[in-house]
């Protein structure tokens, strides 16, 4: 015999599986951050990619965890309050593109600046003038296996 | 009016002073939880392919995490340059179509993906009603809670594992605020303005679906090609990284703030 709870209005099945975040976690699974944008990344004639990382955590889960991130920023305008979810775009041109993202392992969280120069256009990051917030989720379930198998 | 439903907070926030956000259960809005999953391999993608059949009747949220690539699917370019394939779902199936065959990325040829179909009827226009939004502080940890185990998983009704329990207070639930459709505009730089009503910032996914809505791509939580702000409190306005956004674009607002960690 099963049981369970339903609640059929908003669809509620506690057979379903839920993304959690755990909030009692050392690191922290939510959290914000503040952080500058980055540092002057520059290329030169030849093409290359360019990363830094500007942030770094053990998450200690068993796995590579689902994340969402967040970047919440000022740098359109005082008043002009931008966001990115998941990747922040600083610059975006046929050649380069600047950008600020995240990237997760089985064992860390990082934030990490890439400047991608595709032609070799040496275009230098403007990264330093931007301040971020960043809000970040690590969920307690995997990104890269069913959650069946865990 | 009815007066009754079920609701709890998350452990340590007193019930009376929790957010909408800090509900980990609240009978009168949905949450984001997972109905089925599936592990695929993407075959050669010759052709318009249906590769999967959730038949829940709507068009649901859903993503796609590519495992040879480590990358979300869905409106973005690949990493060598090709373009990545289209994937998308009706109210019956997942599809998937590389349409750009001919520019097609040879490493996302025979890729294996793990679908994740969400409980939400992305296109759906639904709002749910606010209770409380005005943010308050942490409380203090409670030994009070409510944990309900996935009948489909054992273990202890004390584990640490999260992924064993489809609630547990002692965790953040995201619980949705709006979902829906809205036209882009392509004749103003923002041109997708939506109304929230939340008086804060909260976070959001947003996925391109069909002009008639009978599908919508992807979600991707990784690769946002869209600059966002949130300038009036009550709105969240978008516009195209490169050019100006047209089309119908799907979304979810969740009631979760974009500001605070609480």
């Amino acid at each position: 015999m099963k049981s369970g709870l339903l609640i059929p209005s908003i669809g509620y099945d506690s057979a379903n599986i839920r993304p959690q975040i755990a909030l009692d976690r050392d690191p922290p699974h939510l959290d914000l951050l503040n952080m500058s944008g980055g540092t002057a990344l520059a290329s030169g004639a030849s093409p290359v990619t360019l990363t830094e990382t500007l942030f770094t955590m053990e998450h200690h889960l068993l796995y590579k965890p689902k994340v969402l991130v967040y970047f919440y920023t000022d740098f359109y305008s005082s008043t002009d309050v931008g966001y990115g979810l998941g990747t922040l775009v600083y610059a975006l041109a046929g050649a380069y593109y600047d950008r600020v993202t995240y990237a997760v392992t089985d064992t860390t969280f990082s934030i990490v600046h890439i400047l991608s120069d595709i032609a070799g256009v040496s275009y230098t990051s403007t990264a330093p003038s931007k301040k971020l917030r960043i809000k970040y989720m690590i969920f307690s379930i995997p990104e890269d296996k069913r959650i069946c198998d865990v | 009016m009815t007066n009754y439903g079920i609701t709890a907070s998350q452990e340590g926030i007193d019930l009376d002073n929790a957010t909408d956000a800090q509900r980990a259960i609240d009978s009168r809005w949905r949450y984001m939880d997972i109905l089925q999953e599936a592990s695929l391999n993407l075959g050669t993608l010759t052709a318009t392919a249906k590769i999967y059949e959730h038949k829940l009747g709507f068009v649901p949220a859903f993503d796609c995490y590519n495992l040879n690539l480590n990358i979300y699917m869905g409106g973005s370019v690949s990493p060598s340059g090709g373009d990545l394939p289209s994937i998308w779902a009706d109210n019956q199936n997942v599809y998937v179509s590389n349409v750009h065959a001919i520019f097609g990325d040879p490493l996302v040829f025979n890729s294996n993906v793990i679908i994740r179909i969400y409980n939400v009827p992305i296109t759906e226009e639904y709002t749910a009603p606010i209770a409380e939004s005005s943010l308050k502080s942490k409380s203090s940890a409670s030994k009070y809670g409510v944990k309900i185990l996935n009948p489909d998983k054992s273990g202890p009704i004390d584990s640490n594992d999260l992924t064993k329990f489809s609630l547990n207070t002692r965790s953040k639930s995201l619980s949705i605020h709006k979902t829906g459709t809205q036209v882009a505009n392509s004749a103003t730089v923002w041109g997708l303005n939506i109304n929230h009503g939340l008086n804060n910032p909260p976070i959001f996914m947003i996925a391109s679906c069909a002009t008639d809505k009978s599908y919508v791509y992807p979600i991707n939580p990784q690769t946002f090609d869209f600059f966002a702000k949130a300038d009036i409190p009550s709105q969240l306005s978008f516009r195209g990284v490169q050019s100006a956004m047209s089309g119908r674009y799907a979304y979810i607002i969740f009631k979760e703030f974009a500001d605070f960690a609480l």
